[in-house]
């Protein structure tokens, strides 16, 4: 009996850790897995019915063209996303995806994450000059953020053993100074980028 | 059981690992443009006027392989000679990376000078090295490249350059009856003979401590080896043995140097030791075994051997005497000298009937041909590992030359050479620091 219980026991621990895992590996998130995804709303309901009365919630997103001129420092194409967010890929290779603001967006935040995340990634990018070190060498940094992008503090977190290097990744961060673009909830900002590490990684 | 427990844990952990740590976000590569230095030209106390400029000497050194951009001074705004004196402003709005600002002045003794100097990083308004330094007013231009050094591998994480000297030999050509063996810096300044013979000269090899050059001659009529001391000219023979006495390979405890000998018939590896005076047999193989060279911890040495049909590096334990071959790809590869790192190597390569240098990661097995010219041989790297020099043949003027390439095969260079008959360049060791 003993046994059986055990088993039982056993099996469900398994299949919850698969299902969690499972879920985590294909990107689904369990606390949003609600009806809406299963039964698609037709068009035309969207239309006829105001938003108010819906408690559905749609994902929408707008591209804007942007010209030449005013290219953001975030190129939509450098970002590596996984299938579920190819929808952000956008048509055009200058265009920048903003979010509409005047309905609940319900895109999952951990979406949210991985694009700002890219959008620190590539002004990061494009000021750090990586030195001529061995290879191998990696180093976190530790940064603390206010909301409106402007880097706090910077703190070594785990050095590589190299001054230079460990100073090229101070010099980048120094030169940015402010992140553009990290406009998000105040949720979002204190859960995730108030605190966050940077690896360097040649 | 207790293997499932850890299965369902590890299960656990890694799916909520998520919701859990930190966010870290990788950062792999950066922008494509060079480091920016401003030297400022340094104030001059001396009475006479100065000989040469440091800074030009440090603007020269550090653009040679197009790893900086360096500021000319008249583009500056201000000249600053001391760190309290920089309005760091001047240089963010340049785009400087790094500052340089020093003084040389005038010393109590005759002849000599008191120079210093600092590294400030721009960005970050930080002193990052700060150097006194003496020397003779003779020497400025040694002391120029010297600080070259110093910035280089403030910057850099990896040593400079610009002291170390090449060792080649020069062949006999048109206006020229012998073999020379000579040694220049890098920037082709300084070049000077060693040693003059009617009949050839092959293989120099630097000791580790840069002070004493191995090679072959052929003076006596047979292959024998040599060690010379730069300072005195001083030179040894090392014990000969019957037939080949050739491909001398300093150890990195400088005690000892491999060699190929043909004693026993056939070229094999030897071990010399250079307080004995005697030899110990490396390698026996029926094939051939020659141009040993010692990994950086002393532990093997890689050599050439045609064991197995075709010409292929193969690596020796020494004292395991277990041997493995190390390359695999195309049906000849030669001559092969390890990185400073001891994880790769650099050979001569053959592909398609021409003759390149290749880089192999030994760890990763992955290959790449670093220079597109022709005939290229007998490779060396720079005590650093990141660049490699190499004999080639100049096409258009027919002569032989040395030439460079970065280990990443972005910037190639020729040396400058008189003569056009320079061959067997061996790359110095890092030598004295100030």
């Amino acid at each position: 009996m003993q046994n059986l219980f055990a088993g039982f026991f056993i099996s469900l621990l398994i299949h919850m850790g698969l299902v969690l895992s499972l879920s985590n590996i294909l990107n689904i998130d369990l606390l949003d897995f609600q009806a809406e995804y299963s039964a698609p709303i037709p068009a035309y309901l969207v239309f006829e019915q105001p938003a108010s009365t819906s408690k559905k919630e749609y994902r929408r997103i707008v591209i804007n063209e942007v010209t030449p001129e005013s290219k953001a420092q975030v190129d939509i194409n450098e970002m590596v996303l996984k299938p579920s967010q190819e929808i952000l890929i956008l048509k055009s290779k200058t265009a920048r995806p903003t979010i509409v603001k005047e309905k609940k967006i319900n895109l999952n935040e951990k979406n949210r994450i991985l694009i700002f995340s890219s959008i620190i990634e590539e002004q990061i990018r494009a000021v750090w000059k990586k030195p001529i070190v061995p290879e191998g060498l990696s180093v976190e940094l530790v940064l603390s953020l206010v909301p409106t992008g402007e880097i706090l503090d910077v703190k070594i977190k785990r050095p590589s053993g190299n001054e230079a290097f460990d100073r090229s990744a101070l010099i980048a961060v120094a030169r940015v100074n402010k992140f553009e673009n990290l406009s998000m909830s105040a949720k979002l900002f204190d859960d995730n980028f108030r605190n966050f590490t940077l690896i360097f990684k040649p | 059981m207790k293997f499932l427990n850890k299965i369902i844990l590890s299960l656990l952990i890694f799916s909520s690992s998520y919701f859990y740590s930190q966010l870290r976000i990788e950062i792999t590569g950066g922008t494509d443009e060079p480091i920016k230095v401003a030297m400022v030209p340094f104030e001059w106390t001396l009475d006479q006027a100065p000989p040469l400029y440091l800074h030009e000497i440090v603007k020269k050194d550090l653009e040679s392989f197009a790893e900086f951009s360096v500021l000319s001074p008249e583009d500056m705004l201000s000249y600053p000679t001391l760190e309290e004196e920089v309005s760091y402003r001047d240089w963010r709005l340049l785009k400087v990376d790094y500052l340089i600002v020093g003084s040389v002045l005038k010393s109590e003794t005759e002849g000599e000078v008191n120079i210093s100097y600092s590294i400030l990083d721009v960005s970050r308004q930080k002193n990052v090295h700060k150097a006194i330094m003496m020397g003779s007013l003779k020497s400025l231009n040694r002391i120029g490249h010297n600080i070259s050094d110093r910035i280089y591998e403030k910057i850099n994480g990896i040593p400079g350059i610009f002291s170390t000297r090449i060792a080649y030999v020069d062949k006999p050509s048109a206006n020229k009856e012998s073999y020379d063996l000579r040694i220049t810096d890098i920037n082709g300044e300084g070049d000077l003979s060693l040693f003059l013979s009617s009949q050839p000269i092959l293989s120099p090899d630097w000791s580790p401590d840069g002070k004493q050059i191995a090679y072959v001659s052929f003076e006596e009529g047979t292959s024998r080896i040599y060690t010379q001391e730069l300072s005195t000219g001083n030179r040894r023979a090392l014990k000969h043995e019957k037939g080949i006495n050739s491909s001398p390979s300093w150890s990195p405890d400088g005690k000892s140097l491999a060699a190929v000998l043909s004693k026993g018939g056939n070229p094999d590896l030897y071990l010399y030791d250079l307080k004995n005076n005697s030899w110990r047999q490396l390698t026996d193989h029926y094939g051939i075994d020659t141009e040993p060279d010692w990994s950086p911890n002393g532990k093997s040495l890689i050599f050439t051997s045609n064991r197995s049909g075709s010409p292929q590096i193969y690596e020796i334990n020494v004292s395991s005497m277990r041997v493995k071959r190390k390359t695999f790809e195309g049906t000849y590869n030669a001559r092969a000298r390890y990185l400073p790192d001891g994880k790769k190597i650099i050979y001569v390569h053959r592909k398609k009937g021409v003759f390149h240098i290749a880089l192999h990661n030994l760890k990763t097995g992955k290959i790449s041909i670093l220079t597109d010219t022709f005939l290229d041989e007998s490779p060396s790297v720079s005590p650093n590992g990141n660049v490699i020099i190499y004999a080639t043949k100049d096409k258009i003027a027919d002569t032989d030359v040395l030439a460079g390439v970065t280990i990443n095969g972005k910037t190639k260079f020729t040396l400058p050479s008189a003569s056009g008959g320079a061959r067997e360049p061996a790359w110095s060791p890092i030598l004295d620091k100030y």
